[in-house]
């Protein structure tokens, strides 16, 4: 059950953050921005994830 | 620009879906039929009829859905490279004439893929509750695990839309590419199989580590390899940074050379 509640909190947490830091796609920095925040969000999942069976 | 690229998106996406089915008495019924009739033949052709058997496994199903796991998001991958590698090209009228973010045409491309993907899992989970497949939590990994997998779908994508416009000849070479890569990936035979020095080159290819995790996952009820999923994870985003950068770099003469 802590498996699903992690990737929950740790999903709307990934999204609050892009969505406040990328509500429009003017600046071209903010794409690799959105890179940056996506690998930590990705790696977080994977590499915690086990962590939590 | 952004509100109108996103619109755009959706839209290309949605006339993607219709286009493919124009015409038809169906319509849009055959995005269900397709990937039926593709699961049929992974599961009842090859894996039934032709005697697949996954060694070391006593379960009947078990290279049905070995075979299954790994070809559906295979599928999905190669149609989201292959298609986007001429997108720039094949949306040249719209290039032209409404000044749309280029980027976005390769999300309505995985966009579109995804959904079909989405279609052909649905069917194939619908296949393991009727077999009475053990579910556990570790398939909670697969929909991150294939997200991964199409954000490196869209860098190569990216990479493979830029060059191409300079160069015509790259559409056949990622499908040259695609087709050697399908043969080089564990998708249809088991990794033991292969000679010790094959696979010690294989386990750096990202295929094969994405491919081996649906497999602990669907097939072994294991955790993916940590480590591998997370050197991967900052590969793909390497080269999604790599792509959109030289993108950046040569967008004024693709657009020019459009």
């Amino acid at each position: 059950m802590i498996q699903a509640l992690f990737l929950i909190v740790w999903t709307a947490l990934f999204v609050m953050i892009a969505y406040i830091s990328w509500k429009e796609i003017v600046k071209h920095w903010k794409v690799y921005l959105m890179m940056a925040y996506n690998w930590l969000y990705l790696t977080g999942i994977f590499f915690f994830y086990p962590k939590f069976h | 620009m952004a509100a109108l690229s996103a619109r755009l998106t959706w839209d290309l996406t949605k006339r993607d879906f219709s286009e493919r089915f124009a015409g038809s008495i169906l319509g849009a019924v055959w995005a269900f039929i397709w990937p039926l009739v593709n699961l049929f033949i992974y599961i009842v052709i090859f894996g039934q009829f032709m005697g697949g058997r996954l060694p070391g496994s006593s379960d009947v199903y078990a290279y049905s859905i070995y075979l299954s796991v790994g070809l559906i998001p295979w599928t999905c991958f190669a149609a989201s490279i292959s298609r986007s590698a001429t997108v720039f090209l094949d949306k040249k009228p719209i290039i032209s004439k409404v000044d749309v973010s280029l980027p976005s045409l390769l999300v309505f491309i995985n966009l579109s893929e995804t959904i079909t993907f989405i279609i052909t899992s649905a069917f194939l989970f619908a296949f393991l509750i009727a077999t009475d497949y053990a579910f556990s939590l570790k398939l909670l990994l697969f929909p991150f695990i294939f997200y991964l997998q199409q954000i490196l779908a869209f860098g190569l994508g990216l990479l493979s839309a830029t060059l191409t416009v300079f160069l015509r000849d790259l559409k056949e070479v990622v499908g040259i590419i695609l087709q050697l890569w399908f043969w080089f990936t564990p998708i249809v035979y088991v990794t033991n199989i292969l000679p010790d020095k094959v696979k010690s080159v294989l386990v750096f290819s990202p295929t094969f580590i994405i491919t081996e995790s649906y497999h602990r996952i669907f097939v072994f009820n294991d955790y993916p390899v940590v480590s591998s999923l997370v050197i991967l994870t900052a590969i793909a985003h390497f080269i999604l940074f790599a792509s959109y950068a030289l993108f950046r770099a040569l967008e004024k003469d693709v657009r020019d050379f459009l």
